[in-house]
């Protein structure tokens, strides 16, 4: 790259309906190092967790991210929202009118804007307090998310009063009952009153939910909501987050590793693969079509519930066990895993040497591999 | 866990329910403290001459050691004679006392109360006590002084012809031994108040004899060399050999009241440094495990250094050196007893520190201050019950220990450190004075027994992970 883009230029790219836009962001996590490697003047390492990714979020979209553990689906998702820091690169958000007024108020005008989106990586911690209430996260863990020693009506009156959203402790009080209804948590009223080691894994995943509706966000990240609840409670979370999509006109970016869940809950899939994004498009592009050789591999592994088919051991075209974020293999990060790069000797070179770059090779399907 | 849920999760464990029954006792005695004693005993604990006054027998044990051993105390009895008022320069009465118990009495004192006429402050009158006793012996001149008091005061075990003329009535039934005290020079030592109402046989110089039961009368014989000197009232008040509920010690201090005003400084004291060190501690501690990094290194590295500091030696120069008042021992306490919780809370604040709704909680955006006191501190709060229950008998233990050690450098506040340190300095234990080293002893174990029985309970209903 020759050069430098600004935030500006990659407005000028985005169309009216983007929400969001991750450009070349990337989070490193440094290593601990001992007092004997600083003598040493060991190099610091760094966890590359996530490293160099950009898409796009449409408004009122389920944008899901899959892949293994330890790709950095869930660094993505908690830096998108900034629980973490980004190490650098850019995160344009579109702001409305009242929020960007409030951002004005806090910093005193000095945070800056870009045709209404503001970069969610250039807003220091002290300032993003307007912004939490447009971007939400729900946690994998319904279990250790609600504080244990507070009952579902005090943990969801937290965001109302650290907001000052309501007037009145009633008035709050009617708020969060219908935030509980609108998640389909009846009745209400008794649930709000309900400590969380009373409630299931789902209805705690639904109150989650409801804590993030509270505050009228306009992107919410569901870091693999349903991974730990129980397969008879996943339908209603689900349901629960597409209506977070369909009534209240949310985006939401659903981190899973579950390709099936990915394909009927969401309107684009982005694929990553050792802090890399490998593949982008449509959910159905990506399932009907998959490019990437680690995206095929992941489809053909979905199970097909026939059976009849019970005694086929499927082919799983991948080898070997992710490898890890410190020790980045060289090239395409895949190559050790690649069953296409053993087919192909003549791209070897190309894929141990240089990293390949996401092409557009239909329209709206991206994919970052040597064969195209 | 609500405070509901903990009161009734406590109230399962009897030895919590033993601990609050025996708190409840020391608290009963504190505050009923100036209600069940003389209030200004309170505060005039150390002056012995307001004790003297008040007519308590020394060094006598507890009123009901006489049920235990079947044996009478004598108890204290006055006798007043009003003298008539008429002409004449000789005025002799007698003043009878019933001797009873088995145990003698253990002092007699006499009062002579006169009034002067203007301008003869100075003049002089002479006191005789001539003794009749029960076996039919009588002592001439027990008593024979002049005086210009207008009260006089005589006590009959510290008057030295008092003193003299029993042990030399004495002498006669008792040569060998009266030779061999008489040699060694060890008359003083000889309670001549015992011996007086003993037997007169063999041993009896030794405090051997039995009691003589019966009446003594004393002969009371006043002159006077004018009229300038009216006679008023004569007072007899025989002090008895046992009294109160834990007996006096020989200031003629009543040690229960030393008990109980003891309970207020001890629970006052043990509260207040255990909750305000606690305090410090699990906020020292929640600071720096929420923060982190470098300033929860240093802080934790200044603990360190604090909690390895040797108390003891250095409380007592400190406390000699800061002329102690109680509030200054409360606040050196406090300043060597905070770094006790903080590595408990620490750790405790870590754990909690990583749970995810502390996360969830930033991402609505709860600032540092709302989450350390909103989440973190919440939930450690109920542990600090039981830390603050454990860190009181620490406390009063060292307070006993500094106040025992400084005996009278130490602070002007009763004390039981304080009274078991008079016991020391006066041998109560070699001369079989139980009763002054037992109260104070028990009730300083016994309120560390209170708390630490609370705590153990508190302990175990807030930290699940003990639960049996």
């Amino acid at each position: 790259m020759t050069k430098e883009f600004t935030p500006q230029d990659y407005v000028k790219e985005l169309s009216e309906d983007d929400l969001l836009a991750v450009r070349d962001l990337v989070k490193y996590f440094p290593i601990r190092r001992s007092v004997l490697d600083v003598i040493a003047r060991r190099r610091q390492k760094f966890v590359r967790a996530v490293d160099h990714i950009s898409f796009d979020i449409k408004k009122g979209v389920i944008f899901s991210l899959v892949g293994e553990s330890g790709c950095g689906k869930t660094t993505t998702g908690m830096t998108l929202v900034r629980l973490y820091d980004p190490t650098s690169g850019h995160i344009l958000f579109k702001v409305d009118d009242e929020t960007r007024k409030k951002l004005d108020d806090i910093s005193g005008g000095r945070i800056k804007f870009y045709d209404g989106y503001v970069d969610l990586a250039q807003v220091p911690s002290k300032w993003m307090k307007p912004l939490r209430t447009k971007l939400q996260i729900i946690f994998q863990d319904p279990y250790s998310s609600l504080n244990p020693a507070y009952r579902i009506r005090d943990i969801l009156m937290e965001p109302l009063v650290i907001h000052g959203i309501g007037d009145s402790p009633e008035e709050r009080y009617e708020i969060i009952l219908k935030a509980l209804e609108a998640v389909k948590l009846v009745p209400a009223e008794d649930i709000a009153n309900r400590f969380p080691h009373m409630l299931s894994g789902g209805q705690r995943q639904r109150v989650n939910i409801a804590k993030a509706l509270l505050l009228n966000p306009s992107f919410v990240v569901a870091d693999e909501p349903i991974a730990m609840i129980d397969v008879s409670l996943r339908a209603e979370v689900l349901l629960s987050i597409l209506d977070l999509k369909e009534k209240f006109g949310v985006s939401v970016l659903f981190i899973t590793h579950d390709l099936t869940i990915a394909y009927n809950i969401s309107d684009y899939i982005g694929v990553m693969y050792l802090g890399k994004l490998v593949e982008l498009g449509s959910a159905e592009q990506i399932i009907k079509n998959p490019l990437h050789p680690y995206t095929q591999a992941l489809v053909a592994a979905i199970p097909i519930p026939d059976p009849n088919r019970r005694h086929i051991i499927k082919d799983i075209r991948i080898k070997g066990e992710i490898t890890s974020a410190v020790n980045v293999p060289p090239g395409c990060r895949f190559h050790p895993r690649c069953v296409a790069f053993d087919e192909h000797p003549e791209i070897q070179a190309r894929c141990k040497a240089e990293e390949p770059k996401l092409i557009e090779v239909e329209k709206g399907h991206y994919v970052a591999c040597h064969l195209y | 866990m609500g405070i509901k849920d903990i009161v009734s999760e406590f109230l399962r464990f009897k030895s919590g329910l033993i601990g609050v029954f025996l708190l409840l006792i020391i608290v009963g005695m504190a505050v009923a403290a100036p209600v069940i004693s003389d209030e200004e005993a309170g505060y005039r604990w150390y002056d012995i001459e307001w004790w003297t006054e008040k007519n308590i027998p020394k060094g006598v044990p507890p009123e009901w050691v006489g049920i235990i051993e079947g044996r009478e105390y004598a108890s204290t009895s006055e006798f007043t004679y009003r003298i008539p008022s008429r002409e004449g320069y000789r005025f002799t009465f007698n003043i009878s006392y019933d001797m009873a118990a088995d145990v003698p009495p253990s002092d007699v004192i006499l009062y002579i109360n006169v009034s002067k006429a203007e301008g003869a402050a100075d003049e002089e009158y002479i006191v005789v006590m001539n003794i009749y006793r029960p076996d039919g012996t009588s002592l001439s001149r027990v008593l024979d002084l002049t005086t210009a008091a207008p009260l006089a005061k005589i006590t009959l075990s510290t008057d030295e012809k008092a003193r003299s003329t029993i042990i030399t009535f004495m002498k006669k039934y008792d040569p060998e031994n009266f030779e061999d005290i008489t040699s060694r020079g060890l008359t003083n030592v000889i309670d001549v108040v015992k011996i007086l109402f003993s037997e007169a046989q063999e041993d009896v110089l030794l405090e051997k004899a039995p009691p003589l039961k019966g009446e003594y009368k004393f002969e009371i014989t006043l002159f006077r060399r004018s009229t300038n000197v009216t006679f008023n009232e004569a007072r007899l008040v025989v002090l008895g050999s046992a009294y109160g509920i834990f007996g006096t010690d020989s200031f003629g201090r009543d040690i229960f009241v030393g008990i109980i005003w003891g309970a207020r400084i001890a629970l006052v004291l043990g509260l207040v440094v255990a909750i305000v060190s606690v305090l410090i501690g699990v906020v020292y501690g929640t600071v720096s495990a929420y923060v982190g990094g470098w300033t929860d290194e240093i802080l934790q590295r200044i603990q360190e250094f604090a909690i390895s500091i040797p108390l003891l030696p250095l409380l007592l120069i400190l406390a000699y050196t800061f002329k102690p008042t109680i509030w200054n021992l409360i606040l050196l306490l406090i300043v060597f007893s905070w770094p006790g919780p903080v590595k408990t809370i620490r750790s405790m604040a870590l754990q909690i520190r990583e749970q995810l709704y502390i996360t969830a909680a930033k991402a609505v955006g709860a600032s540092t201050s709302r989450i350390v006191l909103r989440y973190i501190l919440p939930q450690i709060l109920p542990y600090t019950f039981a830390l603050v229950a454990f860190a009181v008998p620490g406390a009063i233990l060292t307070e006993a220990g500094v106040s025992f050690l400084l005996g009278a450098q130490g602070t002007l506040e009763i004390t039981w450190g304080r009274i078991l340190s008079d016991a020391e300095r006066k041998s109560a234990v070699l001369t079989g004075m139980w009763w002054w080293v037992l109260p104070p002893g028990f009730m300083i174990a016994i309120s560390g027994l209170a708390f630490v029985l609370i705590g153990t309970a508190l302990d175990r209903v807030l930290n699940p992970r003990l639960l049996r």
